[in-house]
């Protein structure tokens, strides 16, 4: 579980019964949370204090969300910012991330999810996710190039390093075959679609007891779960 | 059937034409008549008193008596016509007939005829009409003073013939004529008209939401004020339509916060509620509110696709492609609810004509109603073949009985209670196949279980 303690954060919401479900919720997770409930209101907060995100309405009174959003930028200001919006075309969607967004969950939403998104927007500012991943008892460090199951190293060939790579990358997600095809033929040649299927049945020989497993989606190519 | 004849332009057009050409026509034929008849006698008449004068040169007086000096070849030429009867007398100043025919026309009464004076004048012998010339022919060296009176006569059969055919000589040109313009009317009213039928044809093979103006390009200068009133009604119906689903669109929209936060509320107490029946309670909210959220969510939908209608563009896209895609992004979804996900191309390429964002939204609520209602496995299947691709959404649960799979694409209509369901998912989908000239079908699947949604595209 990442460390929320201490985590400040601004939401801009100016629904009362939905600004105040959120904040309640945001507490009990652990956080600390300020609640602006107009664009004006929230410009004085965010000069006023240095938030670790803002949770960011788009119809807001006295002063547009997009425009709160672009004064922030404009002054430089790096935290990560997620939209809860009710707009939901793609048009929306590409001008809110235009305007310096990170992340954008559309209303109504579902509070767990509010909150991983929250949590994953915040391990990504500060810099963590990229290079270690932890899925089950698996470890990864693509800085070092190291695997690990719990404590025990794990031993697998390069090739079989890049495809692990690619589906932790992609957790959660479908990857295809001729996505992985692809990626090992740029630094090998020639890497068939069997070959990749090779692979794939040897890391899951060495993946056994991790608790996590390579699904095989017919036709679609291969997701990485975390067994039950 | 009637009031259409009534109302046909080139009935009306060829009737006002034949009644304007028919009194003309009358008046035509009685100018050639009279005009032909005028003409003919004169020459007849010429003729009538040609032989007249010979006549006259053989009238001599001898020893104080008039004499006739007529060789038979003469005479004969004086009797003998194919068609007509010709008769001649001699009448000399006593009022005797020295020769010829005694029963002839009497001379018209009102002018007297004057000696050297020739008339020729109409008159009845035997029944019949006849034209008879007159000349009074003066003497000398008779006792009696005064003239002779000499008069040839004929009957009027072949000057009317000559009449009759001279006036059809005329008329029957004339009536050509008529009947050409009739015709040529008919025809080219058809010729004209043809604009007008390629417009209906252009106008019926129109979809019913298609409210785009009709072109004017091509269409007769007549028309347009026509054309122009209905493009302005279109116009102001598609105004009308627009603001319509804009209408829903933004209820919808607004509805959004209000739900999120009965939602998010309810799912923030329910992490810390203690009591049993408040948890239930809360958790009912919460289940409650995703529905609608749901609801509202396919609600926008369908306004966008109403939206979409007038400015949808149909590009040529990789219908494998895109069924691939959504099915990956359905995949991780599926497999958390413990049901198996597969796709699988089958025949040739599988290239259609789409919108890619309407076809993903189509082919999501497929997927989410498999998932809803269905088994444990989803299998995708696209089909590429000459006459267009299909699109397959199988999976292996209860399936729909046959009489209920036409209600099922009804706004609203759901099958089970509980499912959650907003009874718009098929709805939209049809809307959209709609959209794409595509067919929508649900069947069993094989061997009589589960069901297969088919989506047949025509060929791209």
């Amino acid at each position: 579980m990442c460390q929320t303690f201490g985590m400040k954060i601004l939401l801009v919401e100016d629904d009362p019964t939905l600004g105040e479900a959120v904040m309640l919720a945001a507490r009990q997770a652990g956080f600390a949370v300020d609640w602006s409930q107009d664009g004006v209101q929230a410009e004085n907060a965010l000069a006023g204090y240095a938030y670790d995100a803002m949770l960011l309405d788009l119809g807001l009174p006295r002063r547009e969300g997009l425009q709160v959003l672009r004064n922030l930028r404009k002054r430089g200001a790096t935290l990560p910012v997620m939209i809860l919006t009710a707009r939901d075309t793609v048009e929306d969607r590409v001008r809110g991330l235009d305007a310096g967004a990170d992340d954008y969950l559309l209303k109504p939403f579902a509070l767990d999810e509010l909150l991983a998104r929250l949590r994953a927007l915040l391990r990504r500012a500060h810099g963590v996710a990229d290079t270690q991943i932890r899925i089950g008892r698996l470890n990864f460090d693509s800085v070092k190039r190291q695997a690990s199951m719990g404590e025990a190293p794990l031993v697998l060939s390069a090739r079989e390093m890049e495809v692990l790579e690619i589906l932790l990358h992609h957790a959660g997600r479908v990857t295809a075959k001729e996505a992985i095809a692809d990626r090992l033929t740029g630094w090998d040649d020639g890497v068939g679609e069997n070959a990749v299927e090779v692979y794939i049945h040897r890391l899951r020989r060495k993946l056994e007891g991790s608790g996590v497993a390579i699904r095989t989606l017919r036709g679609l190519g291969y997701l990485l779960e975390t067994e039950r | 059937m009637n009031r259409e004849k009534r109302q046909s332009l080139r009935r009306q057009l060829i009737v006002r034409m034949l009644a304007m050409m028919l009194p003309l026509f009358i008046l035509l034929w009685a100018i050639a008549y009279f005009s032909s008849q005028y003409f003919i006698n004169a020459a007849f008449d010429r003729s009538l008193m040609r032989r007249t004068f010979a006549l006259a040169d053989r009238v001599e007086v001898l020893h104080g008596r008039i004499q006739v000096d007529l060789p038979v070849a003469a005479r004969e030429l004086l009797v003998f016509d194919q068609e007509d009867l010709l008769f001649h007398s001699i009448t000399s100043p006593d009022g005797r007939v020295v020769e010829g025919e005694r029963d002839m026309p009497r001379l018209p009464a009102r002018k007297p005829i004057r000696p050297g004076q020739l008339i020729v004048y109409d008159g009845v012998k035997d029944g019949a009409k006849v034209r008879v010339a007159a000349f009074a022919l003066s003497l000398k060296g008779t006792s009696a003073s005064g003239a002779a009176l000499v008069q040839v006569g004929e009957t009027l059969t072949r000057r009317s013939v000559l009449a009759g055919r001279a006036t059809l000589a005329i008329v029957i040109p004339m009536l050509l004529m008529t009947l050409t313009a009739a015709v040529a009317i008919a025809f080219g009213v058809g010729r004209g008209l043809e604009p007008v039928s390629r417009l209906r044809d252009r106008l019926s093979a129109r979809q019913a939401f298609d409210l785009s103006p009709v072109p004017l390009e091509g269409t007769p200068a007549e028309l347009r004020p026509f054309l122009d009133e209905i493009n302005s009604l279109l116009q102001r119906l598609s105004e009308a339509v627009e603001a319509q689903s804009r209408f829903v669109a933004d209820a919808a929209h607004q509805l959004r916060t209000p739900i999120a936060g009965i939602r998010t509320q309810a799912e923030a107490a329910l992490a810390s509620a203690r009591h049993e029946d408040a948890q239930h309670a809360l958790a009912r909210i919460a289940r409650s509110t995703q529905t609608m959220g749901d609801l509202v969510q396919k609600l926008l939908i369908l306004a966008r696709v109403d939206a979409a209608e007038n400015t949808l563009r149909l590009i040529r896209l990789d219908g494998a492609a895109v069924m691939r895609a959504v099915a990956r992004e359905w995949a991780p979804q599926a497999l958390a609810k413990g049901v198996e996900m597969g796709f699988e191309m089958k025949g040739g390429e599988a290239w259609l004509r789409g919108d890619a964002q309407l076809l993903r939204e189509m082919l999501a609520n497929l997927i989410d109603n498999a998932l809803r209602y269905g088994g444990t496995r989803i299998a995708l299947t696209v089909c590429g073949s000459e006459q267009g691709v299909t699109w397959l959404v199988a999976d292996n649960g209860p399936g729909i009985p046959e009489p209920q799979r036409a209600a099922v694409f009804a706004p609203f209509h759901r099958l089970s209670a509980g499912v959650g369901g907003a009874g718009l998912g098929l709805t939209i989908v049809q809307r959209i196949a709609h959209l794409h000239g595509a067919a929508v079908s649900l069947e069993a699947g094989k061997g009589g279980t589960g069901l297969v949604a088919s989506v047949k595209f025509p060929p791209a």
